[in-house]
This record gives C-alpha cells, structure tokens and sequence, in this order.
C-alpha cells in the first residue's frame, strides 16, 4: 500500500467508514499479526492483540502524521501495545512464563515440513533478532526505521538482521 | 528494488499464511464516534469562516513564540553548563601546579631545573604571585612563568564569573574529578582548587592547608604514580614504592611489552589527538581476546606494526562497508588486527599495545585490507577481570560518572592519569550508540 493511499484509508476512518480500516487491514494483518507474534510466541495472545491493534487503530486514526512512512508507524504501536501487555502480565502473573513456552505452540500451517523447519530455525533466533527479521521482510522497513523503533545502532541492526538470516539458512541446511 | 533471497520468500509466505482472519472480530469491536462527523462539520465551517482562520493563526503564533522561548532557554543552560566546567577546570589546572609543587618537587626539578627553586620559596614563604617569584630563578624560567600566569589568568577569569559557590561545589569529589574529564588525583586537586581567594591573596601556606588529604595520598601513592612513567624511565627507587596491587598486576603483565628495535618505523605517542568524531570510521565494534601480539615487518623488512591475534566474543556494531559481505567476521572466529607502533621518541618500548590474554572492546576500521583500530594513538578499552571497562578521557560521551582508575598501565604517555573505568553492564552498547551516532553524523556529510 502506497502512503497517498494509506492517507486516504486514514480519511475514510476519521469519516467514520469502515471500508478504509478494512482495506488497512487487508494488506497489513499479516504484518502486524507477524511482528505481534514473534514477540508473544502465543498464538491466541497473538490474535488478541492484532485485533486489539485494529480496533485501536478505529479509535486513534486522529493521531497519525503523514510522511514519516505509516508501515513504521504502524509497528511502532503494535510493538509498545505488546511490550505493554506483556509488562502487565508480568506483573499480573510473576511466575508464570508463557512466551518461552507458547513458542513451541504449532499451528495448522505448521504441518507443512517446509514451514515447521523455518518456524524451528526462528525459534534458535534470539528474540531481538527474531523482530528485526519482520521488520525488514513482513514490514519492509529500512535498517533506519528499525534502528529507530528498537532504539538501536542502524549498523547493530543491519548486522544482525545479516547475522539472523546466515543463522536460519545454517539451520535450514 | 533488492532481489529477496529464499529464505527472505519462504518467511513472508510462512508469516502471511499463519495469519488468522480477525476482521469480522476487529469489526464487532469497532465503536461509533460521532464527535467525528461533528468535527468535520465544525472544520467545514471553521474554514468558511475567516475569522476562524485567523484564531488558528494566532494560535500557531503562540506555539511558535513557546518553542523559541524554549530554545533560547536551552541555549542559556548550554552556556551556563560550558562556564561551569571552563571554572572547574581552571580550578583543578590552578592546583594540579600547587599539589605537584608541594607532592612532587623533585620531579619538577627534573623538568624545569633551577625554576623549581624560585616556585619552592613561592610555596613556602608566602609570595604575592608567580610571576615576582620567578625573576631570575633560572634559564627555563620563561616557561614556568608563562604557565604561572595562564594559572593567574584562568583564576583570576574564574574568579569575576564567580567561582567561589561553583569551586565549593568542586570540593573535590570524584563526580567533579570525572566532569572536569580528571581522575583521581585531580579530585584531590580540586579540593586545593577551591580556595582560590586565598591563593589570590598569597597565603600559600593556606592552600597547603588546604589540600593535606591530597598531598598525603599523593606521596603515598596515586599521586606519584601519574608521574611513575618518567621516574621508572629515570630509574627512580619512588616508582617501584609507588606500585598499587593493581599495578603490581600490571607490572606483571608489563613483561609481555613488545621491545621495539631501534630501527623500526614507530609514530609519536602524540601524532594524533583523539576526538569522538574519529569514530565514524568505525566499522566494527567487537569484544576480542587477543591471543598474541608480535612485530611485524614491511616489504622493505624494516619493523613497522604490531600484529595482534584475536578471537572474537562478540560484535556490537557493524558499519554499511562491513555489510558489504566481502567480511565474514562474526562471534567466535578468529580475527587479525594490526597497529603502528607507537613510542615515546627515546622509548624502545610499544606505547597502548594490547596485552595477550586481555579482553578488549574495539571500535575497527578496515585499511587496506586489514582491520585495524579506529584510533591507534591512544590505549584501547580494556576490560578488567570484574567486568569493569577501562577507557581514556577522550571518551567524553562516557566520562560522565566514570571512576578514575588507577595504576593501570594504560596511563603511560599522554593518557597517564586519564584512565577511566566504568561497570555498566550496557557500556558496550552505549558505545554502539555513540559510534552510530556519529557514522549517521558522517554519512550526512
């Protein structure tokens, strides 16, 4: 989706039509749904809050500022949205560690070996690695927009994103 | 538009399949928001109506007055924090001189011969200035004289922009040692530093008075041992006496020091002032082990490295050029770095070399065709066997809050008593961040 176009989607919500989230979501589910994922590793906390992103986004359309590339802007949120909630389960829930053990949660698609065994190289990812990964290919972001939403050195992110894809064809091997 | 790879194809495909569809949920959940129809009717009739306009400009008017207000303040802090540490600094230079007068005379004896005399009976007797002092003392008198009065012109400067509330809050704390970019030693000094009135008034038996603890502390030790380097080169017995635990180690480890021929092509320790800015070169910032150092030859056979050894632990920042794929460095491999040798000009010893065994946290670049430090002239950041980061002055983005560390061996040359050290376990990536910052600097150049 093209930024002109993302702004006249972003118009239909404030007109309060659905029709403009709709075509957003669309092209972007599996994007934020991705980015969501690779940081919770739970599907059902996954949907949740891919959902909850889509309904926010309903609510809080006022606030976006063209030109600064919505794909960003749109990880931006999705990443403090689940930063927040995994903050507020932690403190809800002290003991109980639901990331690391929801990793190995397998989904339909997952039957597929192909899959399975990317899905298994991603889990050898560490979890930073893992968000730089879908940045770049789901969200298509530049190393400088990443660098910026993780607040990280662009080179230590180039660097990493070249250093996880050598470590998932190495394991893919 | 960059080809993807397979892997880059069979992620996006995993990843879009995987997604469940949430629209029907996402809509049940969307609420009405009426105060949106009526914002757009209002915005039509605001626009209609030009007095409407005219308020909104008016309001931008107020926010643009608001931000330069705030601007201008932020301009006067940054003046008011520069004044600040010109006066600490003029206040830790003014007494650095009256702590080595007082600690130290003989090394000034061996520095500036029969001026000391003169500076002595200044220290002692009570004289009204430097300057009055100095007549006559001796041929390098000039020199001393011309320092005494810098001394006399940063104090008497300090003085008018009001030193005496700012220099009492220098009062020798080791925060204010870091902040004036000090150790230590200058900490003690500082504490002297704060009594410049009193100097001004030649009362030098107060400033003695004034800065007991320092004196005593330096003829025990650190003091001492920032002069060390020129009085082990004398063959001084003090040196030996002055050696911490800490540089009992070092001297230890001073065994695995390079002997540099004489014929070699060495560099100046000073041939080069490290700023940050030299950063930007970097294209590598790794933790290495080196597992030996050794001299190395040019074409023409004439010694002119140090080639070093490493094994990589761990990268912390790569530049675009490193990306490039022609570098395949990454944890765990092995890596060759290579240096000039710097030496002090009558030395025969390497200045800053890296010691076999040692951990070190290195800012790289690559020069023709080897990985070499960014900045060569000045000791690499260290770290110590708890974990601490051993780091030059010239670091000022990390000097802030840093302890002075002493008795290190990285104090010899021009970084003797400019050693820092911190123990944030985040130091490496704070460094990755400044480096970033300034490759991003360079790149819009």
């Amino acid at each position: 989706m093209t930024e002109q176009l993302f702004e006249e989607c972003i118009s239909q919500i404030r007109r309060n039509e659905k029709e403009g989230l709709r075509m957003i979501y669309e092209d972007y589910n599996p994007m934020i749904y991705s980015a969501v994922w690779e940081i919770v590793r739970n599907r059902e906390d996954a949907e949740d809050l891919t959902a909850d992103f889509f309904i926010r986004m309903w609510d809080a359309a006022e606030s976006y500022r063209p030109g600064k590339g919505h794909r960003a802007w749109m990880l931006t949120i999705a990443r403090n949205m689940t930063i927040d909630f995994l903050r507020k389960r932690r403190r809800e829930e002290p003991v109980e560690e639901l990331p690391e053990d929801a990793a190995r949660q397998r989904t339909v698609e997952d039957s597929v070996v192909e899959t399975v065994s990317l899905r298994q190289a991603l889990d050898a990812l560490k979890e930073d690695e893992r968000q730089i990964v879908n940045m770049k290919i789901m969200g298509e972001l530049t190393f400088k927009e990443i660098a910026r939403i993780l607040g990280r050195p662009q080179g230590t992110v180039a660097w990493c994103y070249q250093n996880a894809i050598r470590k998932l064809r190495e394991v893919r091997l | 538009m960059k080809k993807e790879s397979r892997i880059e194809r069979e992620y996006r495909d995993m990843m879009t399949q995987a997604a469940p569809d949430l629209w029907e949920r996402i809509e049940s959940g969307l609420a009405e928001h009426p105060e949106r129809i009526a914002a757009e009717v209002q915005g039509n009739a605001a626009d209609a109506a030009e007095s409407g306009g005219r308020i909104l400009r008016m309001s931008d008017e107020r926010k643009l007055e608001a931000a330069e207000k705030r601007e201008t303040q932020t301009a006067d802090e940054r003046k008011h924090r520069t004044r600040v540490r010109r006066i600490y600094a003029a206040g830790t230079a003014a007494a650095a001189v009256l702590v080595l007068l007082v600690a130290a005379p003989q090394f000034l004896e061996m520095k500036w011969g029969g001026a000391i005399s003169s500076v002595m009976q200044f220290t002692t007797a009570g004289g009204s200035g430097f300057a009055a002092n100095m007549a006559g003392a001796g041929q390098n008198e000039a020199e001393l004289d011309e320092a005494s009065e810098m001394v006399q012109e940063t104090m008497t400067a300090a003085l008018t922009e009001g030193i005496p509330e700012d220099a009492a809050e220098a009062g020798g704390t080791a925060e204010t040692a870091a902040e004036a970019g000090g150790t230590a030693e200058t900490a003690a000094m500082a504490g002297a530093g704060a009594a410049p009135e009193e100097m001004d008034g030649g009362a030098p038996g107060s400033v003695a008075e004034g800065a007991p603890e320092s004196v005593e502390k330096d003829a025990s030790g650190s003091m001492t041992e920032g002069v060390s380097g020129d009085a082990a080169g004398s063959g001084s017995e003090d040196a030996s006496k002055t050696l911490t635990e800490e540089s009992v180690s070092a001297a230890e480890l001073a065994s695995q020091i390079l002997e540099i021929p004489e014929d070699a092509v060495t560099e100046a320790a000073d041939a080069e002032i490290f700023t940050e800015e030299v950063l930007k070169e970097t294209q590598l910032l790794c933790l290495v082990t080196v597992r030996e150092a050794r001299l190395a030859a040019g074409a023409d056979g004439q010694t002119d490295r140090i080639v070093y050894e490493t094994e990589v632990e761990q990268i912390y920042y790569a530049g675009a050029e490193a990306l490039d794929g022609a570098v395949d460095v990454q944890a765990g491999s092995e890596m060759t770095v290579e240096s000039v040798i710097v030496c002090e000009a009558d030395g025969n010893q390497a200045l800053y070399q890296m010691l076999p065994g040692s951990e070190y946290l290195l800012p790289l670049a690559r020069r023709d065709g080897a990985w070499e430090p960014v900045f060569q002239y000045a000791p690499q950041i260290r770290l110590t066997a708890d974990g601490g980061y051993i780091f030059h002055d010239g670091y000022q983005s990390l000097a802030d809050g840093a302890a002075a560390a002493e008795g290190r061996m990285e104090t010899d040359g021009e970084y003797c008593g400019r050693m820092l050290e911190r123990t944030d376990a985040d130091f490496p990536m704070r460094l990755a961040e400044i480096i970033g910052r300034y490759a991003e600097l360079g790149d819009g150049e």
